[in-house]
């Protein structure tokens, strides 16, 4: 059954955030995956090639920064694409010297999903937990690349909550 | 309990775990890329007489091979496998593999069984998944899309 709100008699002030329930946050972890935000996660120094650029000339930016992924971008440098590790055990045909010919928009990952430096977290771990993405692209307002988040960048920040482990 | 102290105290056996592609020493890079693509896997484990693993070759390799030109698509997996095989049991906390994970700069790591036997994977994507599972309901009910912090102040 749908409950009714009382009315306010006129002029009766009536808080708006009377109904508020502030979170109860068991942990710092729980606290910082809702209320942080990207920013507390690195997302820069990212590498970026424009869609000219063929699958050997990103491998070669991508193996000289020792990086797992770049991201391609337009000329507004919106992304219209990220090419990864996992790309290129899909591009390697008979043939390596083929992938010098190759260009990189026919390798590539269209149109990946973005995050807002202002997205939580949470939202990112959402995005790649359940969508399956090893980095996510930060953009502005205007979509433009402002950075990259990656698993290592992941890890590094929920190692932080963890630092009194010991590793293997 | 929160979700720390669930991933401190919680096994990797509560992580999916994916049944790792084994290769033999010998086999070329060119068999071990396409094993690596029909199993959608982005790493192999290199065992010697079939039953004890003596290093990896993953994707991160293979770039590196291929860019570096220090082997072709027709060498040996085991002239450019990385020999520092690093392994978990089965019964460590999910913390411990977060942490080794971020230490030794891994993406997967080998999990071995009550007989320290290598039988399976596990990495990032199972870590991301048992934590999108776990979520607390603080997480859960939050909107999906922040609101957009303005970058400038409007004007007048």
């Amino acid at each position: 059954m749908k409950r009714r709100r009382r009315q306010p008699t006129p002029g009766e002030f009536v808080d708006p955030l009377s109904n508020y329930e502030a979170p109860d946050y068991a942990d710092d972890f729980e606290q910082a995956l809702c209320e942080e935000t990207v920013d507390a996660i690195d997302f820069k120094p990212f590498l970026k090639v424009d869609e000219s650029a063929s699958v050997l000339d990103a491998m070669k930016v991508m193996a000289a920064e020792n990086n797992a992924c770049v991201v391609v971008v337009d000329s507004d440098d919106k992304p219209v694409g990220i090419f990864s590790e996992r790309d290129v055990v899909q591009s390697v045909g008979d043939d390596a010297a083929e992938l010098a010919k190759v260009p990189i928009t026919d390798a590539m990952t269209r149109d990946p999903y973005t995050v807002y430096r202002t997205d939580s977290p949470a939202q990112v771990l959402n995005l790649m937990g359940s969508g399956g993405f090893r980095h996510v692209p930060v953009v502005n307002a205007d979509g433009k690349l402002l950075g990259l988040i990656g698993t290592r960048r992941i890890l590094r920040w929920l190692s932080g909550y963890f630092a009194d482990v010991a590793s293997a | 309990m929160g979700l720390r102290d669930d991933i401190l105290h919680e096994p990797i056996s509560e992580l999916a775990l994916k049944p790792l592609l084994s290769v033999p020493v010998g086999m070329t890079v060119r068999r071990v890329v396409t094993a690596m693509r029909r199993r959608k896997m982005g790493s192999a484990v290199v065992m010697e007489d079939g039953a004890n693993p003596v290093g990896f070759f993953n994707e991160r390799l293979l770039m590196h091979m291929l860019v570096n030109e220090t082997g072709t698509l027709d060498s040996p997996v085991d002239q450019v496998m990385s020999d520092e095989l690093i392994t978990l049991s089965v019964h460590d906390p999910i913390a411990k593999l977060i942490v080794t994970m971020q230490e030794r700069k891994l993406r997967w790591i080998c999990v071995t069984d009550d007989a320290g036997r290598a039988h399976s994977i596990t990495g990032c994507k199972n870590l991301f998944e048992y934590l999108v599972d776990h979520f607390p309901r603080h997480v859960k009910v939050r909107p999906l899309r922040s609101i957009m912090a303005m970058e400038q102040r409007e004007g007048a």
